[in-house]
């Protein structure tokens, strides 16, 4: 008689620990999935001369270099980054600063699409590309197109990967701009 | 007079009041008063954003612009340039040429030429030329971002009126004598 309450005793004890246990694990969380993208990097965005061709097509005073824009685009001859340099509108270089804004605001622009292209998805699908090439209604008019070199450096920094860099020299030509 | 008919008044104002855009009423009562001495007209507001009246909606909407504004000789003097070229030419490659009066304002009616956004432009007078070195992207009026006197109230969004001369080179000009109004932009000294 004594035994066969141990034993039950012992056996709800173990129950209760085992019942706890379960109780205190989280739920199953799977296998965490990390992907790193190699497409539209902020290394690339600086160093290939990206953030040039957005600052001149698209970050003029009246058009996206102006805080009232989500997709906000600061440049030396454009809207500034508040800085105490002394660094006004048309003076010094864009900095570093401003750069890593520039990156910012592109990739906050659509977050969830962005990352869709980022895992492989074509970039037209994107607002940043369809409004300058005016797939989509764009007060500031037709700012690249279809073909051109701003066109062929903003879609290679945003498929960019290890075989496939980004057109520097298309970057380079279309930073060019206005034209003489 | 009933209730029923000054509902019948007020409803009409109502509706006209709430259609109004805010946001254009504001920027046309930033504008201010009319400098004394000088009328409506060609000569009037140098040096402010001519398409927030002259635009479909704003008060001058029967006289739109396309694209407007004002050229000064240089920032300490800043007396209209005369007969200088506001040379554009927009996203399809279509050019059009204004040309300033003495108090420097210029302007295009849609008549004349409705670019297709963004346009770019030089401002040259006998052998002096500047350039913008970004492009307009939407803005009609140069005011629009050109701006600033001295002392900006946002020193890292705007930028000075448009000046084409830098400083006291030679040919900068003095403002014309045979101008009807004074061609000093208004509230200079």
């Amino acid at each position: 008689m004594m035994l066969r309450r141990a034993m039950s005793l012992a056996f709800i004890t173990g129950l209760a620990l085992v019942s706890s246990l379960i109780a205190c694990e989280g739920p199953d969380k799977g296998e965490l999935e990390r992907k790193v993208s190699t497409r539209a990097s902020p290394g690339s965005f600086r160093t290939a001369g990206v953030t040039t061709v957005v600052e001149r097509r698209c970050g003029s005073l009246d058009c996206h270099g102006t805080i009232g824009r989500n997709l906000r685009i600061y440049s030396a001859n454009g809207l500034r980054l508040p800085n105490e340099a002394g660094l006004r509108p048309g003076a010094g270089e864009t900095t570093l600063d401003e750069i890593t804004a520039n990156y910012q605001s592109i990739l906050t622009l659509e977050p969830e699409q962005t990352n869709k292209v980022l895992d492989g998805a074509d970039p037209n699908t994107l607002l940043f590309m369809k409004k300058p090439l005016e797939l989509e209604k764009h007060k500031g008019g037709p700012a690249i197109r279809k073909g051109d070199d701003a066109e062929r450096c903003l879609i290679s920094w945003l498929k960019e990967d290890l075989v496939n860099p980004v057109d520097k020299d298309a970057c380079a030509r279309a930073a060019v701009f206005p034209k003489e | 007079m009933t209730s029923r008919s000054l509902i019948a008044l007020v409803l009409p104002f109502a509706s006209f009041l709430s259609c109004a855009d805010p946001v254009l009423s504001d920027a046309v009562e930033a504008q201010g008063n009319e400098t004394s001495g000088v009328d409506k007209g060609e000569f009037h507001r140098a040096g402010q954003p001519c398409v927030t009246c002259h635009q479909e909606g704003g008060p001058a909407s029967d006289s739109p612009f396309t694209v407007a504004g004002t050229v000064f000789a240089q920032p300490k003097r800043q007396v209209g340039v005369e007969s200088a070229e506001v040379r554009m030419t927009d996203a399809d490659g279509t050019k059009h040429t204004a040309k300033t009066n003495c108090v420097g304002n210029f302007f295009v009616k849609p008549d004349e030429w409705q670019p297709r956004f963004p346009i770019l432009v030089e401002v040259a007078k006998n052998n002096v030329r500047r350039s913008m070195r970004s492009a307009i992207g939407r803005e009609g009026s140069c005011a629009g971002c050109h701006s600033t006197d001295l002392e900006p109230t946002d020193p890292f969004a705007q930028v000075g009126h448009i000046y084409l001369f830098a400083t006291d080179e030679p040919g900068s000009p003095e403002g014309a004598a045979d101008c009807k109004v004074d061609p000093k932009r208004p509230g200079t000294p």
